[in-house]
């Protein structure tokens, strides 16, 4: 059975997931968490593997498990499942590396289209925020849900 | 019935509740992400809303 992204386990405040990462490399268990950072509304989004054994979180390693695509997808849904709960939170997202952060980039051109019908996108560059163009290389993000407005 | 592959298309995700994830409410898994977000949110600080109204 081949899913889109693996199924999600969450904490009752929906601010630390969990789920399965599964490949070549075996079951990978990955926490992402949402915390506060100094800006009121605004969230830090980070993930990482859990060591099975010892419970610690490793943000740095790179579990090459094959299923990147999927665990990018995961990530981006607990952003949807998030925003879902807290809709006027804003997340900022960086990579732990040059390569994650790449990852990043790719993940969020990967669901563009989709995402720009819900989301605000916005790249920081040059020490300058910008909405998200396809293409460049920034080096952390920002989205923001749209909220929707009714007019009498 | 839906089908776990149509459920998992929706837009937001089916999510389970486990209370054992409540542990990590009052903890911070990635201090040193969240400490550089910081940082860098003090040096330039946040998107502005004319960017957002632009892509309104």
């Amino acid at each position: 059975m081949k899913l889109d992204r693996y199924e999600l386990k969450s904490g009752t405040k929906l601010t630390t997931f969990e789920f399965i990462s599964e490949g070549p490399k075996g079951r990978i268990p990955k926490l992402v968490q949402f915390t506060p950072t100094n800006y009121k509304d605004l969230y830090n989004l980070a993930f990482g593997d859990k060591d099975a054994q010892t419970g610690e979180i490793n943000d740095i390693s790179i579990s090459n498990n094959g299923d990147s695509e999927k665990v990018l997808a995961t990530v981006v849904a607990t952003v949807i499942a998030f925003t879902d709960r807290y809709p006027e939170a804003s997340i900022y997202a960086t990579g732990s590396s040059r390569s994650r952060t790449r990852l990043y980039r790719m993940g969020i051109t990967k669901y563009l289209e989709d995402a720009r019908n819900d989301f605000f996108i916005y790249g920081q560059i040059h020490n300058e925020w910008e909405p998200f163009v396809v293409g460049e290389n920034y080096e952390a993000f920002v989205v923001r849900r749209k909220l929707l407005k009714f007019e009498i | 019935m839906r089908t776990i592959e149509e459920l998992n298309k929706k837009k937001v995700p089916v999510v389970r509740i486990d209370e054992s994830l409540d542990k990590y409410d009052n903890v911070v898994l990635f201090p040193d992400k969240v400490a550089k977000a910081n940082e860098m949110l003090r040096t330039i600080g946040l998107p502005k809303d004319k960017e957002k109204s632009k892509q309104e």
